[in-house]
């Protein structure tokens, strides 16, 4: 096997490299402050924020990926961004589009690159969890709806969670997944019909 | 959605009621459907079919994120960069610091790539059996079908891998390859460290990572990260300067690996236009669009010149299905339910000149998307589109090849004994194989990838462990990088395979 970790900077002077990396980041740097106090506010805010948003971050890249642990990794990137951009993400009308946009971005990245497949962990039943607000709705029948989800494409699958879970006007759809309007009607459209045909096939109930 | 027993007397289409329901129809249409419901018990049982549909995604069962998330963010928010406006300073000097970073960078980057202009980049493989560790294998039960099975571990597994990288969070900071070198020397995508994101090629043999840009607390994500050999392109997603307003400026940028030259594309939305996006580089030339309400633009830029033209308004309703220059294919889907009609066009990008294709029936899918289970090489689609028997398992899959109309499909025999079920979203082509994503395995379900040799006519199928995610493929050139791993974070494994020293006879 050809590992040669650890030996990444030794190549073609690599130590040099990292030395000017280094430098030049030192140079960026800002010299340490007294202004501790402030930053533990900031991140005493920042924790407000991010448990008023967690759950709908979490939900969404559930949704997404229908993978718990990947769902923890690209929440955790979304609020990194977020992190990065505080002051400007607090002050808008509505952080969570913002952050939804960006789990967008992050997780059609991730999966259109990575191909997500649902494994078959994830038990069909949980005696634990909460009841279902519609009692219409069999407690099995609630994991086919991720089975049915995680076989649209990735696009379909963010268009129609974000109209249909999130409530997002179908223009904000279009300008976050990056595509047209009449794109976006065509796609809304499939979405609705796959994911029905799909959650059909599984065998759940006619909606 | 299933035709009501009751006919609606303006024969509105399930579509037409779904564009009404979220609010995409113009105002004249809205008007005429808003007064026809009151009167039609047909739309009026499919409008509710939809707020029934609405339920039962809302109904979906989704944990419950505990404090391993916060414990996550907070440990890293002391690495990640945050401006603080109220000190004004701190913002200078921190620009300084990374134009200082900036320059450091190119000059660097510039020493580290001059070269005869022949040659793209400094370093090449030589293919040389490694004998890596290959991806947990599920046996098949015997005996197989015409399909050759290959194990990991035999031709493709050990002496075809030219490269195993393994990388960890921890010692290489959350890389996340996107493309990969032609031939395969190099991987390109993006590093998270010391709180900044930056646009890294990395070396495939000695893992050795150079960062070619590093974008600016203001940028939200560089993504999307593409190489055609010379070129590196990104797209550095949006400012996160502005709100949602579709105005703000999306960020784009390339680097020239020949003379180190990075440069950085803003594009700033007219009010009209509501976004933008990056398509492909192939060759020197970066296919991207800009979106009006009603109409997108297509550019090409030649990147070797930075001279962009606009291709002319070509299109509406037309969606791009994949792009080899100097072809172009997009696609229009009839029809409001499946299956589908699709019909294809091929644009020849240097005349603008359309040559329509037939659909030969394969354009007519119950399940495919053309999108994702297609691809162009040249002037050839490659389409897959799967057959399965009563109890739901694929028998066989149809490789449609397109490179004059009427071409027929290609059959490819899948073994009873991969009990495959499912085909995923994934087509990729390379100058010699065709490469997909699947699901199946007799002791459960197992993400295999399948590959077919166009030059030896075979159906190759590496399997990857059960409960694990299918890798991520990635294909240029002759190169193929096969990338396992994410279920736990950012650790990874790496195989890149040099498809040239592939043998040209079955083995």
């Amino acid at each position: 096997m050809a590992l040669i970790v650890g030996e990444r900077w030794h190549w073609l002077g690599g130590a040099f490299w990292r030395r000017m990396l280094l430098a030049s980041q030192r140079l960026a740097a800002v010299p340490a402050t007294n202004a501790a106090d402030g930053a533990q506010e900031r991140v005493a805010a920042f924790e407000g924020f991010f448990h008023q948003y967690e759950g709908s971050v979490f939900g969404y890249l559930f949704r997404m990926t229908g993978q718990e642990a990947l769902a923890y990794d690209l929440s955790q990137e979304t609020f990194i961004r977020a992190w990065q951009h505080f002051d400007t993400v607090r002050a808008y009308q509505q952080p969570k589009a913002w952050l939804l946009r960006v789990a967008t971005n992050l997780a059609l990245n991730h999966l259109q690159r990575q191909k997500t497949v649902a494994n078959a962990t994830v038990p069909l039943d949980d005696e634990t969890s909460p009841a279902s607000s519609d009692p219409t709705i069999r407690l099995a029948e609630r994991d086919l709806v991720r089975q049915a989800l995680l076989a649209l494409i990735p696009r379909q699958r963010a268009a129609l969670v974000l109209r249909e879970v999130y409530g997002l006007p179908y223009g904000e759809v279009a300008h976050m997944l990056g595509i047209s309007p009449a794109a976006t009607r065509m796609l809304l459209w499939r979405a609705r019909d796959q994911f029905r045909a799909q959650y059909l096939r599984l065998g759940g109930q006619q909606p | 959605m299933n035709q009501s027993t009751v006919a609606c007397p303006l024969n509105l289409t399930p579509e037409t009621l779904a564009a009404y329901r979220d609010g995409a129809l113009a105002a004249p249409e809205l008007a005429r459907i808003r007064a026809h419901l009151a009167d039609c018990p047909a739309c009026t049982v499919t409008l509710a079919r939809f707020d029934s549909l609405a339920r039962i995604l809302a109904s979906q069962r989704i944990p419950i994120p505990d404090a391993r998330l916060w414990r996550g963010v907070h440990a890293r928010l002391s690495l990640a960069p945050t401006p603080a406006p109220h000190v004004p300073a701190r913002a200078v000097w921190g620009g300084l610091g990374t134009l200082a970073t900036l320059v450091v960078l190119v000059a660097l980057f510039v020493q580290l790539f001059r070269q005869p202009a022949s040659s793209s980049i400094s370093y090449h493989l030589t293919p040389q059996p490694t004998g890596s560790a290959a991806p947990t294998m599920l046996p098949p039960p015997t005996p197989v079908d015409p399909t050759t099975l290959m194990r990991p571990d035999q031709a493709w597994g050990s002496h075809y891998i030219t490269d195993h990288l393994t990388l960890s969070a921890a010692s290489d900071n959350f890389f996340t390859p996107d493309d990969i070198f032609p031939d395969g020397s190099a991987l390109v995508g993006t590093i998270f460290r010391n709180g900044q994101q930056s646009v890294v090629l990395m070396n495939s043999r000695t893992q050795a990572i150079h960062v070619v840009y590093t974008a600016p607390a203001s940028v939200v994500t560089p993504f999307l990260v593409q190489t055609d050999g010379r070129f590196v392109v990104w797209d550095g997603g949006f400012s996160g300067a502005g709100t949602i307003s579709h105005q703000e400026p999306k960020i784009f940028g390339y680097a020239d690996l020949q003379t180190g030259r990075v440069t950085i594309l803003s594009v700033t939305l007219s009010p009209n236009q509501t976004s933008s996006g990056l398509l492909l580089l192939d060759q020197g030339m970066m296919l991207w669009e800009t979106y009006t309400a009603t109409t997108s633009v297509t550019k090409i830029t030649d990147l070797a010149t930075n001279s962009t033209r606009l291709l002319p308004a070509f299109r509406t309703n037309e969606n791009i299905v994949d792009v080899s220059l100097p072809y172009l294919l997009t696609e229009t889907t009839t029809g409001t339910s499946a299956p589908y009609t699709m019909k294809w066009r091929f644009w020849d990008l240097t005349t603008g000149q359309i040559a329509p294709v037939s659909n030969n029936g394969f354009g007519t899918a119950s399940n495919g998307i053309p999108n994702d289970l297609s691809a162009l090489s040249g002037k050839k689609l490659f389409w897959v589109q799967p057959a399965s028997d009563s109890s739901g398992l694929l028998t066989s899959l149809q490789l449609g090849v397109i490179n004059r109309v009427d071409q027929p499909w290609v059959p490819v025999s899948l073994s009873p004994a991969l009990r495959f079920t499912n085909v995923d979203s994934a087509l990729y082509v390379n100058d010699r194989l065709v490469i997909w994503e699947g699901r199946g395995g007799y002791f459960g379900p197992v993400s295999m990838v399948l590959i077919w040799d166009r030059l030896q006519r075979k159906l190759l199928c590496l399997t990857v462990g059960q409960n694990q995610m299918a890798p991520q493929i990635l294909a240029r050139g002759h190169a193929l990088a096969l990338v396992y791993g994410g279920n736990s974070g950012f650790n990874r494994t790496i195989d890149v395979i040099d498809t040239n020293t592939l043998p040209t006879t079955p083995p």
